[in-house]
């Protein structure tokens, strides 16, 4: 069909642009829309071992409503939906096994998306389609093509999106991200992190499938296998179906946000990527264990990205706290991890900004600023463009990692330069009827 | 755990391999290449899951390596498609299809559809075939969505989907007529990927014979990513698609993000597009239209946008203020000023915010007010208005007002002076430091810690000698201590009150400033400390013993232990217990001689707390001296609390040196305890010893 023809007769095109008509308000919008100013209410996706800690944070907020929670694990819902009752002094919150069902709730102004990696951009997409709002666990995706879905689709429905790299939220991180942006630590040589790592588990005898635990649908777009209770624990971030595991979603990412914070690298990625991973053979888990990766920005900016235990070995410093960043400067260093922070020279800690200076947004809670931004329309502290630079620095690091050669990425096309099998990667196929 | 040795060799011998065959390789060590691989190819074949991934990770690595080889890939390609015909186990043939998604070619396309059109194979098949380029997997994929139905059928239409094959369309029209409502999404969703004038024709004429309400749903769905497809390359067209999912009979998430669709399109209709949007009744589109100015082009009529607001609710105001602040336009901040007059605490909340990026020196009066006489969170974004408030006269402005205006709008200036902080303004606070007002000279004293420099020292102890109340001397006692250690030279950083202090009389205000020294800890100001922990004065003994207690290592502690000791004074002795008991942690003390510390303090310790402190510190030395002093106090129903939580945290440490003494006390705790989570990780601990 030619493009003149099909603006004729399509149905579509004879809509002009012309002032709407005023219409009472029970004939537009959702019923029982709850204006801005009030109430959220909220749908919980996973509430398993993290998520039941989103469950009793959202529930100390007096501007939050739960109306509904979502688990494959019946035991896990019914234990969210009694403290959802208790708290609320009725029996109101429905549960759903279908997350797709949940978000159709027309009620529903915001969910959380707490759930195994493989699963984040299929519940986002749904989410975003449903115009709900959402607290989203780290990492974004499990492949770069996964990440541009979910940007896209958040920027298409303009919906309120949080990243869970709750690291943004505190004053030690950005403190030091201020630092390095305004050039305290001199010319920076380089940001090193020292990511979590994990112990092996032997290989798990096949198991039937508990009653109540909807395996299938855990498994989701993930290839099959068979069914055994540590699959499906929490540790399932370090098996390499689900997941990128310590190198992203379990843990790495945190550290790889601030180091993108701190180099003022948000809205883009690394350039130059070369590293090398080890996995165990033997075991259940089957992500990186041990690994280097040096990310090199345009600008000349490196980021090294480890584990813990290989850090230790490359700087002193990483012995000061477990899994912390080294940001080293020509004038100075510092190592923040989680509840520590050190520096040489120590007046750095001492630093006080000035208007004039650079300042970084400020939040004292990640949920509260996520419900926050729900309310007021800003942009929160890790929004759906800083999540993509972040999870594409990882993604990077991975598949440099398993074809062990340099790769260059093109910021602008977002894909490697002269590489089709890591082009190639940056793609999973999904198990049917799960699509992107 | 890594592979073994016998695995490296192999991989190297490999890698040696290839090296020779990009050389001049002859026919005998290609066949010897060819049989390395086929040995590493065989060893795969009956991987199992649950088994070691040995031969998957050595596999994976020559594939990695011959990938770049154009002589070997065919090779292996051949045999992974070997195995696949084979009867190698569902595991091995998902590994292999795993991997034949990175290297695959046209070759792999008869036995992957082989794969396909079996249920129980066809996910795997698809695995590889998407990711493989050939035009020949469409076309394979197009005559299998014919053949198949359910899952598989639904795989297949994901998967052409997914590789956005054009010439799937009959094969999309017709899986969108299907019974299966599955099947039908799907293809909706993959004509939704195309985003072609086609796509946009077939999903508009499918929308009004849609089937059903999930399906309308599908199909705006589809709509809305085909207007976004074709945004870059055709704007016109994708702005009609969005008006017609911007009509009022759409649902309204589709509503939303088509106006933000059209907002983006419109170019400059765009501001007229966010003003109609607003006058709409639903909240939600206002909402939207309301965030959607941030994305109007720069140079937009903003104003006017903003002039044509209707009266909006507090929650839709706060947006609008979010969203001018976001502009960062200075030129908008009237807006975020007429706000701070609003009867609704979030939006002068919000005003007051948008003023931190809008506002300039005129703002800091209203600022500072509010700072004074608001409460909760509005004075706090005030206050934090006031600190980052930036522009070229802003800090002069303060420091003007701060001369005239009233004491409490006067404290919260002189207040943003530390937090700014405003270097210039040391003249100010000295001055204010001598107000009449209390608070005002407490919050001027805080500012000068901040921005005085070592020269204005002189001026700060005569503030400190001056100082009326306790609290005043202790603000004053914070400030001198604070500029005294910007001195660089740290052996100098005392001079300035060693200087002084001979020529003070008043005992009180000559014990302020031992105190200060004590925080400082500059050695030079020990000898005074020592002499002065001696003097007839007992204020001035008192302030010795708390200088010495605040010293930044253990060189005081010889001193303290005989006040300790001796004193006649209960408060001297208490205080200079309490002081030597600090020290030790910070002492160069060896372990062994922080314990005999701890004892020697112990024995001399009368209160319940101090022996609490004497515990804690013992806590963190892992030795059996430390082991045997708590467990002494597990019959102490006074301590017995502390001394359970130190032997748990010295449990690690001394589990392997001295597993019996351990063993015995965890014993004990755990036939004794009152606290369920020590008894269970006491328990815990036993059972790993045992």
């Amino acid at each position: 069909m030619k493009r003149r023809d099909f603006l004729k007769k399509s149905m579509i095109g004879s809509a002009a642009l012309s002032i709407p008509t005023i219409l009472p308000s029970s004939v537009l919008g959702r019923d029982g829309h709850t204006p801005p100013s009030d109430q959220i209410v909220m749908g919980l996706i996973g509430v398993g071992s993290m998520g039941s800690g989103h469950l009793q944070s959202f529930l100390g907020h007096e501007d939050v409503h739960i109306a509904a929670i979502c688990d494959v694990r019946k035991a896990h819902r019914d234990a969210a939906k009694k403290r959802v009752d208790q708290k609320y002094g009725n029996s109101d919150c429905d549960t759903y096994n279908d997350f797709r069902e949940m978000l159709a709730r027309q009620d529903i102004d915001a969910c959380t998306v707490v759930v195994p990696d493989n699963w984040h951009v299929l519940i986002g997409l749904e989410a975003a389609r449903q115009g709900k709002h959402m607290y989203y666990e780290k990492p974004l995706a499990l492949s770069i093509e996964e990440a541009k879905a979910i940007r896209k689709a958040v920027h298409r429905h303009g919906v309120v999106f949080q990243f869970g790299t709750q690291q943004r939220s505190d004053d030690r991180f950005r403190f030091t991200c201020e630092l390095v942006r305004n050039g305290r630590l001199g010319d920076m040589k380089h940001i090193m992190i020292g990511s979590a790592s994990y112990d092996q588990i032997p290989m798990p005898v096949k198991q039937p499938v508990p009653e109540g635990f909807d395996y299938d649908r855990w498994l989701g777009p993930a290839p099959w296998a068979p069914h055994a209770a540590e699959r499906c624990t929490r540790q399932w971030t370090l098996i390499a179906d689900y997941s990128l595991g310590c190198l992203s979603g379990a843990w790495g990412i945190h550290h790889v946000d601030i180091a993108q914070w701190a180099f003022n690298k948000d809205l883009s990625a690394p350039e130059q990527i070369e590293g090398w991973g080890k996995t165990p053979v033997q075991g259940l888990y089957d992500t990186a264990q041990h690994w280097e990766v040096e990310h090199l920005y345009a600008d000349g900016k490196k980021l090294v990205h480890m584990d813990a235990h290989t850090a230790k070995e490359r700087a002193w410093q990483f012995g000061l706290q477990w899994m912390g960043m080294l940001f080293e400067g020509s004038d100075g260093w510092i190592y923040v991890a989680r509840g520590f922070i050190e520096s040489e020279p120590k007046s750095l800690l001492k630093t006080k900004f000035c208007p004039s200076d650079i300042r970084l947004p400020v939040s004292g809670d990640h949920r509260r600023n996520f419900l926050d931004a729900v309310k007021s329309g800003k942009s929160t502290m890790c929004p759906v463009d800083v999540a993509f630079g972040s999870d594409i620095t990882c993604h990077q690091a991975h598949i440099a990692m398993k074809l062990g050669r340099r790769l260059k990425w093109n910021p602008v096309k977002e894909e490697f330069i002269n590489d089709t099998e890591a082009n190639k990667m940056m793609h999973r196929p999904m198990r049917s009827p799960w699509h992107l | 755990m890594f592979r073994n040795l016998k695995s490296i060799f192999k991989v190297i011998f490999i890698s040696c391999i290839f090296l020779s065959l990009t050389g001049s390789a002859t026919a005998e060590e290609i066949e010897v290449t060819l049989n390395a691989i086929q040995k590493t190819i065989a060893a795969v074949e009956k991987y199992d899951y649950g088994q070691s991934r040995e031969d998957l990770v050595n596999f994976s690595e020559l594939v990695r390596m011959a990938s770049n080889q154009n002589k070997l890939l065919p090779e292996i390609e051949d045999a992974m498609l070997n195995l696949l015909e084979s009867d190698a186990t569902f595991a091995t043939k998902q590994f292999i299809c795993k991997e034949l998604s990175l290297i695959g070619t046209q070759a792999s396309v008869k036995t992957l559809n082989k794969l396909l059109m079996d249920e129980k194979t066809a996910d795997i098949a698809l695995y590889a075939l998407e990711r493989i380029p050939d035009p020949e997997v469409d076309k394979v994929l197009r005559k299998a969505a014919g053949k198949t139905k359910g899952r598989v059928k639904i795989g297949i239409i994901n998967t052409l989907g997914q590789r956005k094959d054009f010439a799937s369309m009959k094969v999309f029209k017709k899986a969108i007529k299907d019974n299966d409502p599955i099947v039908s999404e799907a293809a909706i969703a993959a004509v939704g990927k195309l985003g072609t004038i086609e796509a946009a024709d077939l999903l508009t004429k499918q929308l009004a014979k849609a089937s059903s309400e999930d399906q309308k749903i599908s199909i705006m769905d589809a709509l809305l990513n085909t207007a976004n497809e074709m945004r870059s390359e055709d704007e016109q067209l994708a702005n009609s698609l969005y008006q017609g999912l911007y009509e009022k009979d759409k649902p309204l998430n589709v509503r939303t993000a088509a106006l933000r669709g059209l907002i983006v399109t419109l170019g400059d209709d765009a501001s007229l597009m966010i003003k109609q949007a607003v006058q709409e009744e639903d909240l939600a589109i206002k909402s939207t239209a309301i965030a959607l100015i941030r994305e109007l082009p720069e140079g937009a009529d903003v104003a006017d946008v903003i002039a044509a607001m209707p009266v909006l609710e507090p929650g839709l105001e706060v947006q609008l203020l979010a969203a001018i602040m976001d502009r960062g336009e200075k030129k908008h901040a009237d807006a975020a000023r007429k706000s701070l007059n609003s009867n609704d605490e979030a939006v002068r909340i919000a005003a007051l915010k948008a003023l931190i990026v809008l506002g300039d020196a005129k703002d800091v009066t209203t600022i500072a007010d509010k700072a004074a006489n608001t409460t909760g969170p509005e004075k706090e974004t005030a206050r934090e208005a006031l600190y980052r408030l930036s522009g070229p006269k802003v800090d002069d402005t303060i420091l003007a007002e701060i001369v005239i205006t009233d004491v409490k709008v006067k404290r919260e200036l002189i207040r943003s002076v530390g937090h700014r902080p405003i270097p210039t303004a040391t003249k100010t606070m000295l001055s204010t430091a001598k107000d009449d007002d209390r608070n005002v000279r407490t919050e001027s004293l805080k500012s000068l810690g901040v921005i005085a420099q070592p020269e204005s020292l002189p001026s700060l102890i005569d503030l400190l000698v001056s100082a009326e109340t306790s609290a005043e001397i202790k603000e004053a006692q914070k400030t001198v201590s604070l500029v005294s250690q910007k001195i660089e030279d740290k052996s100098a950083q005392s001079d300035a009150i060693l200087m002084v202090l001979p020529g003070l009389e008043d005992p009180k205000v000559y014990g302020s400033l031992l105190e200060v020294l004590g925080g400082i800890g500059s050695p030079k100001s020990l000898p005074v400390l020592q002499k002065s922990i001696k003097s007839k004065k007992a204020e001035i003994r008192l302030s010795a013993i708390r200088a010495s207690s605040d010293w930044p290592n253990g060189d005081p502690m010889t001193d303290l232990l005989p006040v300790a000791q001796k004193s006649k004074d209960e408060t001297e002795r208490i205080l200079a217990l309490r002081g030597y008991i600090g020290l030790v942690k910070k002492s160069e003390l060896d372990d062994a001689g922080k314990v005999a510390a701890y004892k020697s303090a112990f024995d001399l310790a009368e209160q319940i707390n101090e022996k609490r402190q004497i515990l804690s510190g013992l806590s963190e030395i892992e030795t059996i001296a430390s082991l045997e002093m708590m467990g002494e106090q597990l019959d102490n129903p006074d301590l017995k609390a502390e001394a359970e939580v130190g032997i748990m945290s010295l449990r690690r440490g001394l589990a392997e040196s001295h597993p019996q003494k351990l063993k015995i006390l965890l014993k004990k705790i755990v036939e004794t305890t009152e606290d369920e989570r020590i008894r269970s990780r006491a328990k815990d601990t036993l059972d790993q010893l045992n």
